[in-house]
């Protein structure tokens, strides 16, 4: 049997040879990510089970309001913020903060350290979640959209997040690789900037409320930076790394990349009040924000040349692999969310889409079709890295891939358009708004067949995981479907 | 986690053989494209702040502060076809305040609030209860195209002004199959002055007293009240009660 | 970028700009903002916004508990831009001052159901109200709201007959010989708070609208 490294210089002709020990001191790393990074996974996974089902039942009493109304933990305006903090908090982050550790871990070039740090802040963040979703059931939502957890769930998840940070701070302290690459900056910066945006937020709304309106400015900020400031980094970073890492190519441009970086850190920021145009708010508060919207067109452009220019031409690698199917997926809808946002925070645009339907269309291909692609695309990697096991079902993969796609079309375009319906009839004040509400319906229908699609590509993947995951507990075993690069190790092959 | 029994080394780590190297930069050289691009987005944005910022003032919610638009105006009569202006304007009103309970279909609710389509009500000669009702509200029992009601119906005295009182009754006397003469805003004004003095809702058997048609209406209040009358009656009061009659009154 | 240290300032100058700019300026202007005062026709001093009573203050509690912020506005966009007040769910578009004493401020993003900034002036009927939230369908036909029958109770009716405030209940809604439904406490606090929401009232920095000329006579004086 031939060495690692000759078996991968076979493997790979043109590529950079690589030291065999350097990809053992990978594997070092891997196995040490597996408790903590799997623990954030599996919660942020079955947080996404319980998130997709109270979002079918969100919609389904969307269009049929009669559905399950005599209870009222379960009546439309409890669910709906308990299905937006379960998949936000629950599975968004989660993830997000698993795939997070893994990348640092990776490109820092350092084992996990303290692990059991990880394990117990992952532990904290489960119960304050499940103690926050409970109590919005209950009745103790804020009624803050995007941090509707009660005042006694948040502190625990802070305790949580602390401890994340702090390990953050101590891996980048102790990093082997000097150069920094683009990944870990938004990593970086996504960490430093959310515990900053969420200690805000508690304390000018719910500790020490602000007067009036301006609960509403600092409201908007914050749930506009948890997309723009904590989602949107982690996403990118993940994009950044498994597009080139995949196809085995350098990213398009290093300029481009620090442009887009430090434009999306100056910009991002700035446009939350973009949601209160026409609301009361001081005219500066409002222009300024539809200006840093407009001024994201240079971040947004130039991540996506980035991108897209490093796909261009090795599309046919699509059809091998799960990740670069999600992850360039994701970057398209990326794209796609961004510039949609800042053609809607125009004031004329906005008078017609905002209080419809639209909004939510936006909102899901940002944090669904931009955010949850790339999280699965990154989990199609990580998981099996950690654990030393392939995924046993390529069915359960298509099955993910087209449910969710499917789904996400279904989903985005339908109701992106009966929102701008919705809006202009609204604004026609001789159509009885009776009349505006009976044309959202059959928007709204498709909407939940849509959803119906997604759970199922949700059920699909945690299925394939469950599956994988009860092979680690097995001695290990030759994969019975050779995974998707389209090579067969000359290793496997003929065994 | 399997017992370290597995032999095939090179197998379990078939992930991390396969693997590419991690990433790097390229260096393409920054398109100039890019840069004008940005140029023309920062001027765009320099004259946008410039233009709707309101001056950075806290009280400054419209954006055109350079030449600020006056209050609004309502959209008056004149100018297209002020009939069917008047019609669309009722239509609206009717849509916003009163469609809740009587219903897009003038027809109520059963038991509830009483039907407006073909109710002798509505389809008085004249206007005179009508608008009192629109006025100062409704309560008390009431018989409508036959049925029973007894709910209470707000006064709307403050809510519409005169033009749209005259034409939500015009729309309502000419809806659903409903047809009877139209109501001016001259008369409504009339009636408003009239009863100026009067609080409180009215109740159906007070309305009965009062003819349809006719003039400008007597004041249905009880007895006769002058003016001057009403000053004499407050002059007897003591200060602490004109003070909670001015209180209640301003309400 | 080799530099760790460049990029945490970087990270914190940016994150802290907005800061600066949409958290704590916005507080410094707006953030000690009171009532206006102004005197009627009597000579009497009048503050807007006047704080809630205290059943309309709990009434805003079971508002904030029960969600109705995700179909339900309360803000009136200016005249011209969108159609809230050519819909009449406002004489003038809201401002900061309206807005003083609410905790927490509940402008709403969605319209699934209309804006509620001024239901107090166009809807006092506590029957109206209370026969919407129980079931919008008695009201309000082929609406999109949920019903809220765990505001009300189901009993029996007592020897003398109906409760005054039992909801009048009538063909598909009737809930049979002998029985009544009676809206709970927070039902009517619901309901107190909902007509307390009215904004048309003149400030300096929102005028309400003068009236249009009356053609045929002279208005009264608004």
């Amino acid at each position: 049997m031939s060495s690692p490294s000759k078996t991968f210089s076979a493997l790979m002709p043109g590529d950079l040879p690589e030291d065999s020990s350097k990809r053992a001191l990978l594997a070092e790393i891997d196995a040490s990510c597996r408790v903590p990074v799997l623990f954030f996974v599996v919660s942020g996974l079955l947080w996404l089970l319980a998130g997709t089902a109270l979002a079918l039942v969100t919609s389904i009493k969307l269009h049929s309001p009669g559905f399950l109304a005599s209870w009222e933990f379960l009546t439309f305006g409890r669910v709906r913020p308990a299905h937006l903090n379960t998949v936000i908090y629950g599975f968004a982050s989660q993830t997000g903060i698993g795939v997070t550790l893994w990348l640092m871990c990776r490109l820092c070039r350092v084992p996990f350290v303290a692990p059991g740090l990880a394990t117990v802040a992952a532990l904290f963040w489960n119960i304050g979640l499940t103690v926050g979703v409970v109590g919005i059931l209950m009745g103790d939502s804020t009624s803050i959209e995007w941090l509707e957890m009660p005042r006694y769930a948040t502190p625990i998840l802070f305790v949580s997040y602390a401890l994340v940070a702090v390990w953050a701070v101590i891996t980048f302290r102790l990093r082997q690789e000097r150069q920094l690459y683009v990944s870990q900056w938004y990593l970086l910066a996504a960490l430093l900037w959310f515990p900053w945006l969420y200690a805000t937020a508690q304390i000018m709304l719910l500790i020490d409320p602000a007067r009036g309106v301006v609960q509403a400015a600092v409201n908007w900020w914050f749930a506009h930076n948890v997309l723009g400031l904590w989602f949107t980094p982690i996403g990118l970073a993940a994009i950044y790394y498994f597009i080139p890492k995949v196809i085995g190519r350098p990213i398009h441009s290093y300029y481009l990349s620090v442009l887009g970086f430090w434009s999306l850190a100056l910009f991002y920021n700035w446009n939350g009040l973009h949601h209160l145009t026409g609301g009361p708010m001081p005219a500066w508060m409002i222009t300024v924000s539809i200006v840093a919207s407009v001024m994201m067109l240079i971040p947004v452009t130039t991540v996506a040349i980035n991108h897209h220019l490093t796909m261009w031409g090795h599309f046919e690698k699509l059809r091998h692999s799960p990740t670069l199917r999600f992850v360039v997926l994701g970057a398209v809808c990326y794209t796609a969310t961004s510039l949609q946002g800042v053609a809607n925070s125009f004031r004329g645009i906005s008078e017609v889409v905002h209080f419809t339907h639209h909004t939510i269309a936006h909102a899901h291909l940002g944090l669904y079709g931009f955010f949850t692609m790339v999280m699965f695309g990154s989990l199609y990697y990580i998981v099996p890295r950690i654990t030393q096991r392939e995924w046993p079902s390529l069915g359960l993969i298509s099955i993910h891939f087209w449910g969710c796609f499917l789904g996400l079309v279904l989903y985005v375009a339908p109701l992106s358009l009966g929102g701008i319906l919705q809006g202009l009839a609204m604004n026609d004040a001789s159509v009885p708004f009776m009349k505006v509400v009976e044309g959202t319906l059959p928007w709204l229908q498709i909407r939940t067949l849509a959803g119906l699609l997604l759970a199922l590509g949700h059920v699909a993947f945690v299925a394939n995981l469950v599956w994988l995951l009860a092979r680690v507990f097995g001695p290990y075993r030759k994969p019975v479907v050779a995974i998707l690069t389209g090579i067969e190790t000359p290793a496997i092959a003929g065994k | 986690m399997d017992r370290g029994e597995a032999t095939d080394v090179t197998a379990m780590h078939a992930a991390i053989v396969r693997e590419r190297p991690d990433p790097v930069e390229g260096h393409e050289p920054l398109n100039l494209w890019v840069v004008v691009f940005i140029a023309g987005l920062l001027f765009w944005a320099g004259s946008y702040l410039t233009q709707y910022s309101g001056g950075f003032r806290s009280d400054e919610f419209s954006e055109a502060q350079i030449n600020p638009a006056p209050p609004p105006v309502e959209a008056g009569g004149g100018a297209d076809d002020p009939a069917a202006k008047a019609a669309k304007e009722g239509a609206i009103v009717f849509s916003t305040y009163c469609a809740a309970c009587h219903q897009a279909d003038g027809n109520g609710v059963a038991g509830q609030f009483p039907p407006l389509a073909g109710s002798e009500w509505v389809l008085a000669d004249g206007p005179n209860r009508m608008v009192r009702i629109v006025l100062n509200g409704l309560k008390g029992p009431i018989k409508v195209k036959g049925g029973d009601y007894n709910n209470q119906m707000n006064a709307f005295r403050d809510s519409m002004d005169d033009r749209q009182i005259a034409n939500v009754l015009t729309y309502v006397r000419n809806s659903w199959g409903n047809k009877a003469s139209p109501v001016t805003a001259a008369e409504v004004v009339a009636i408003r002055t009239a009863e100026a003095a009067r609080t409180g809702e009215w109740t159906a058997e007070e309305l009965e007293k009062i003819p349809a048609s006719g003039g400008t209406a007597e004041p249905a209040a009880v007895g006769t009240l002058t003016p001057e009358a009403l000053k004499e009656a407050l002059k007897k009061l003591s200060p602490d009660d004109l003070k909670a009659l001015l209180q209640d009154v301003s309400k | 970028m080799r530099y760790g240290p460049l990029l945490f300032l970087g990270i914190l100058f940016t994150l802290a700009s907005s800061w600066v700019g949409l958290v704590l300026m916005p507080n410094r202007q707006l953030g000690s903002l009171v009532a206006n005062s102004s005197t009627n026709a009597t000579g009497a001093i009048v503050l807007y916004p006047q704080a809630r009573s205290g059943e309309a203050q709990q009434g805003a509690e079971h508002y904030r508990s029960l969600g109705c912020i995700y179909c339900h506005s309360q803000q009136i966009r200016p005249d011209g831009f969108g159609s809230d007040i050519a819909r009449g769910w406002g004489k003038r578009r809201t401002v900061a001052r309206d807005y003083v004493y609410d905790k927490p401020v509940m402008l709403g993003t969605s319209r699934t159901g209309p804006d509620l900034t001024n239901i107090g002036e166009r809807q006092s009927d506590y029957a109206w109200h209370y026969a919407h939230l129980y079931d919008p369908q008695i009201t309000s036909k082929g609406s999109l709201m949920p019903p809220y029958p765990f505001l009300f109770q189901k009993r029996k009716m007592g020897q003398g007959g109906p409760s005054p405030d039992a909801l009048k209940l009538a063909g598909e809604f009737s809930v049979g010989e002998g029985w009544e439904v009676v809206p709970k406490p927070a039902a009517r606090q619901l309901v107190e708070y909902l007509r307390s929401l009215k904004t048309s009232f003149d400030l300096p920095e929102a005028p309400l609208p003068k009236a249009a000329e009356v053609t045929d006579a002279q208005p009264p004086a608004k």
